[in-house]
């Protein structure tokens, strides 16, 4: 052999597999001092097993204890229900001048689309004098007590990350949702019911998924509980045919400390969220069916919110959400599809699709904000709603070809929400947009600043709400945000 | 002098070669004692490494000495640095000449110790003597007898932060103390209490009331950066911008050692810029009532069990938002027994649906702080409310569904906002 060769046999002699097991005997020593000597997560929640979403003081005096989010998924256009821009009417059917698409990337529109006149009639109601279109005849009672905000802008102009962006702060997938920020801040007073809980209707679940109601990195006790407005509430959460509730409460509780036992070795908070539930399973069982039955409400009520018993509507889940609120569930969203109106068909027309949207919301919407104020929940209660980014005014192309039907794009620079109750100003518009409803141009309000906002109403500083995870601290807003205070009160 | 302070400041680069030398020496003749495997080195490598050990010493100790006359350091502490240096230098000077019967494991013994003792007070004097322990966990820090810090009452209410010990002192603390404290007094100043801030340092006094250009401590913070006067030196991190105003403020409010904000007109922009600094959110509302002290976590415990949800009404606030969720429980007089007993603290109080009574209502009369009353959906009638007249802090009373079906004449309907459709009313689908 010659001189390297030997260096090199010699070299490998010192990695024998003995050589390995002697080394790794001190690291594995070495491990086992570092749990020993405490060395965890470091995460403030310390769960409590018996009751881990119970109610938490806020930062500061809170002006709401609960937050009812309505989520018109696929975006509804601003620009036929409260965006009146006359001066787009007079652009009508004429080609898209140029510095609007200039170094603008569009979902679907390609080359020069045409300008969209607003397709409905639009007047002013209230004290006020707000701008409501005609396809919101309810709706136009309630002006005086919302606050608009119609500068609203994104980044994002597709269904599914934009939804995680309005839900989770990031457009992409992994971080909490506000709901479980909500009750990771601040817990749920009824501990009976989850306290977020999701109502989906419009035929199934928003693009993004069950991402938006998901808990992301927090534990998974504070993730959003879907609850089906059809059938049974929550599937499986009666007991079996036969089954006494006694034998069902003695077997979770020996499973709850078999798992008890299993946290207390190994120390991972996931179990804590199995533990609490099981828990919350077998109180759900009893809570649940009373507070979903919609049926035991005066004619009035249901006549108000025109329900439709048996099915899945947006007016039950109207109708349920004020249920749970009174029963002191924290957070509740709502999310009804349907409002991606590009003009592809007759589903997605301006003059097809969105007359029947606009008939399931208008009703059902306007109740809840009436008999949450006479209910003098609207002290309390935050009501939000709103798309995940808004719609074009230009008439959608896409492939170049006028759609066949009337539809606008998809729009992140500017949107119109409302807002109404604890904290916020009332019959008040905050931001407003170019003549024609391209830019905001006033009071621009980013998704960030939203959620600073609705945090900061519920007495959370969003700047420390934060949870420490891959080696940093997150929260919702994670480094953006400013909380607009001109329409708090 | 400034030649004395130009060559003292070496020591501080000088000083590491004794200790490095004299620890190889030590060394050198420890090790073989312990393992047969280490052989001796000759005499004559020893003698050179403490020959060079001792002079290294001396030099240390010398430069030293020039580095003393700065007036930078303790006095006390100073001495007992200076003293235990020179006897290093003079022991090791020892050793390496003392001959063969001095070769004495004993001697070595005692430069090792020496050294420990005169490099640890070294380093209390450059960085103060809690530097080692300052992250500690603290039951080390109590083992090693260092006092936990107890710092100040968390502010939750901007009126009540003293001017001083509030906003003045922790900034200081934070930017300032590392170099002028007790211990180590650079430009003699130490600025750890309002008393050694008035005291004032090498070039006199550092504040002056209500006279900004003429307070120093103002002036060498607000310098240029590059200005070799500007405070903190070195590259370390200077005052937020914000927390420069706030001393401004405080010099022109005539330095005060102490006092309440609440004593002080301030304008709206200096109270967000003291909010802020006090970790404070900006926009926080303050009930409009008296203090009280915190509640123990017994009284928690308590109303919990008895079917209330409990919780404060910010953190750090003795005022309670409690609902009473019904599920199986209805209101019954231990239940208010309960309640009444933290009738003072009570603010929000939710009994909504929960089978609340007129005769239940008397327990209410201890309630002095209610804002907002929840009594909706229960039997209650015009003669429960009596009980409420007196709530001076009332702001909002829910009575829908109840059984009172006329606007309540007990009540200053001026102020509080009252929410009634009785349980015979169906309120109209239109309004």
């Amino acid at each position: 052999m010659n001189l390297f060769d030997e260096a090199w046999a010699r070299h490998q002699s010192y990695l024998s597999r003995r050589h390995f097991l002697k080394g790794s005997a001190l690291g594995l020593g070495a491990i086992a001092l570092g749990s020993l000597m405490g060395c965890e997560a470091g995460n403030k929640n310390e769960l409590d097993t018996s009751n881990p979403l119970q109610p938490v003081a806020p930062h500061f005096l809170p002006r709401a204890k609960n937050i009812i989010f309505l989520h018109m998924a696929g975006a509804p256009s601003q620009l036929e229900l409260f965006d009146y821009k006359p001066v787009l009417e007079k652009y009508n059917g004429k080609d898209c001048p140029p510095e609007l698409l200039e170094g603008k990337r569009f979902a679907f529109i390609q080359g020069v689309p045409k300008m969209l006149g607003p397709q409905y009639n639009f007047a002013q109601y209230g004290e006020t004098g707000s701008w409501v279109s005609d396809r919101l005849p309810h709706f136009q009672s309630v002006v005086d007590d919302v606050t608009f905000l119609k500068a609203m802008h994104t980044d994002e102009f597709n269904h599914a990350p934009a939804q995680l962006f309005m839900h989770t702060g990031s457009p992409r997938q992994g971080r909490p949702s506000m709901g479980s920020w909500v009750i990771y801040g601040l817990g749920s007073e009824n501990a009976n019911l989850p306290g977020f809980i999701v109502l989906v209707s419009g035929n199934s679940n928003p693009s993004a998924g069950k991402s938006v109601w998901g808990s992301g990195f927090l534990p998974s006790l504070y993730q959003g509980v879907q609850f089906r407005s059809k059938g049974d509430p929550v599937l499986f959460v009666s007991d079996p045919d036969g089954m006494p509730r006694d034998l069902r409460k003695g077997a979770i509780k020996t499973i709850n400390e078999i798992n008890r036992l299993q946290y207390n070795e190994v120390g991972d908070p996931e179990i804590i969220s199995r533990i609490a539930q099981y828990e919350m399973a077998f109180k759900m069982q009893t809570s649940v069916p009373e507070a979903m039955d919609i049926n035991k409400e005066p004619e009035y009520i249901k006549d108000m919110y025109g329900i439709e018993p048996g099915k899945v509507s947006f007016a039950n889940n109207c109708l349920l959400a004020r249920r749970m609120i009174e029963r002191g569930v924290r957070f509740v969203q709502l999310y009804h599809r349907g409002w991606d109106h590009h003009g592809s068909n007759e589903f997605e027309a301006l003059e097809g699709g969105f007359l029947r949207r606009c008939d399931e919301i208008d009703q059902a919407m306007t109740a809840l904000v009436k008999d949450l104020k006479q209910r003098g929940l609207l002290e309390e209660t935050l009501v939000v709603w709103g798309g995940e980014f808004g719609r074009t005014p230009m008439w959608e192309n896409r492939g170049g070809k006028t759609a066949p039907f009337k539809g606008r794009d998809h729009h992140s620079e500017a949107f119109t929400m409302w807002l109404t109750g604890g904290g916020v100003k009332t019959g008040m518009t905050y931001g407003e947009t170019d003549e024609i409803g391209y830019y905001g141009v006033n009071d621009r309000i980013h998704i960030h600043d939203l959620q600073a906002t609705l945090l900061h109403c519920l007495g959370l500083n969003h700047e420390h709400l934060t949870y420490p995870f891959q080696g940093r601290d997150f929260r919702l807003t994670d480094v953006h945000g400013k909380v607009v205070e001109d329409i708090l009160v | 002098m400034d030649f004395l302070l130009f060559w003292g400041r070496f020591h501080v680069l000088l000083l590491h070669l004794p200790i490095g030398i004299l620890t190889l020496a030590i060394l050198l003749e420890w090790l073989p004692r312990i393992s047969r495997k280490i052989d001796t080195p000759s005499a004559s490598w020893m003698s050179l490494i403490w020959k060079i050990g001792a002079i290294s010493a001396v030099v240390a100790a010398i430069l030293g000495y020039m580095l003393s006359f700065s007036g930078d350091y303790g006095e006390e502490r100073l001495n007992l640095h200076m003293w235990l240096g020179i006897a290093l230098a003079l022991v090791s000077i020892l050793k390496a000449w003392g001959g063969r019967r001095l070769n004495s494991g004993v001697i070595s013994m005692i430069v090792l110790i020496l050294m420990m003792a005169t490099g640890h007070y070294g380093g209390n004097l450059t960085h103060g003597s809690t530097y080692l322990v300052e992250y500690a966990p603290d039951p080390v820090k109590r083992s090693l007898g260092f006092e936990v810090k107890s710092s100040r009452p968390r502010i939750t209410n901007l009126d009540s932060a003293d001017i001083y010990a509030d906003v003045i002192q922790p900034m200081l603390d934070q930017r300032c103390k590392a170099c002028h404290n007790p211990e180590k007094r650079k430009g003699e100043l130490d600025l750890t209490s309002f008393a050694a801030i008035q005291e004032g340092g090498e070039s006199g006094q550092v504040i002056k009331a209500a006279n900004l250009t003429g307070s120093e401590l103002y002036r060498r913070v607000t310098l240029d950066p590059e200005d070799e006067k500007y405070m903190p030196t070195d590259g370390k991190t200077p005052l937020s911008k914000r927390q420069i105003e706030i001393m401004a403020w405080w010099i022109e409010n005539g330095v005060p050692g102490s006092g309440l904000l609440a004593e002080y007109e301030i304008k709206e922009d200096m109270r967000e810029k003291l909010s802020d600094v006090l970790g404070l959110s900006p926009d926080a509302m303050e009930l409009p009532l008296p203090p009280l002290e915190e509640l123990d976590e017994e009284k928690f415990t308590e109303l919990r069990e008895a079917g209330f949800a409990v919780t404060p009404m910010a953190e750090g606030s003795p005022y309670l938002n409690i609902s009473f969720l019904p599920f199986g429980r209805v209101i019954s007089d231990t239940v208010m027994n309960v309640l009444s007993g933290v009738g003072e603290h009570v603010v929000w109080l939710n009994l909504s649906r929960s089978g609340m009574k007129d005769e239940y209502m008397a327990y209410l009369e201890n309630f002095p702080n209610l804002m907002r009353l929840r009594l909706d959906q229960n039997e209650i009638s015009e003669e429960g409310l009596h009980y409420l007249a007196d709530k001076k802090y009332l702001e909002v009373l829910n009575l829908f569904g109840t059984k009172v079906d006329k606007e309540p004449e007990m009540l200053d309907t001026a102020r509080v906002k009252i929410y009634r459709v009785s349980l015979e009313e169906k309120p109209n689908r239109e309004s």
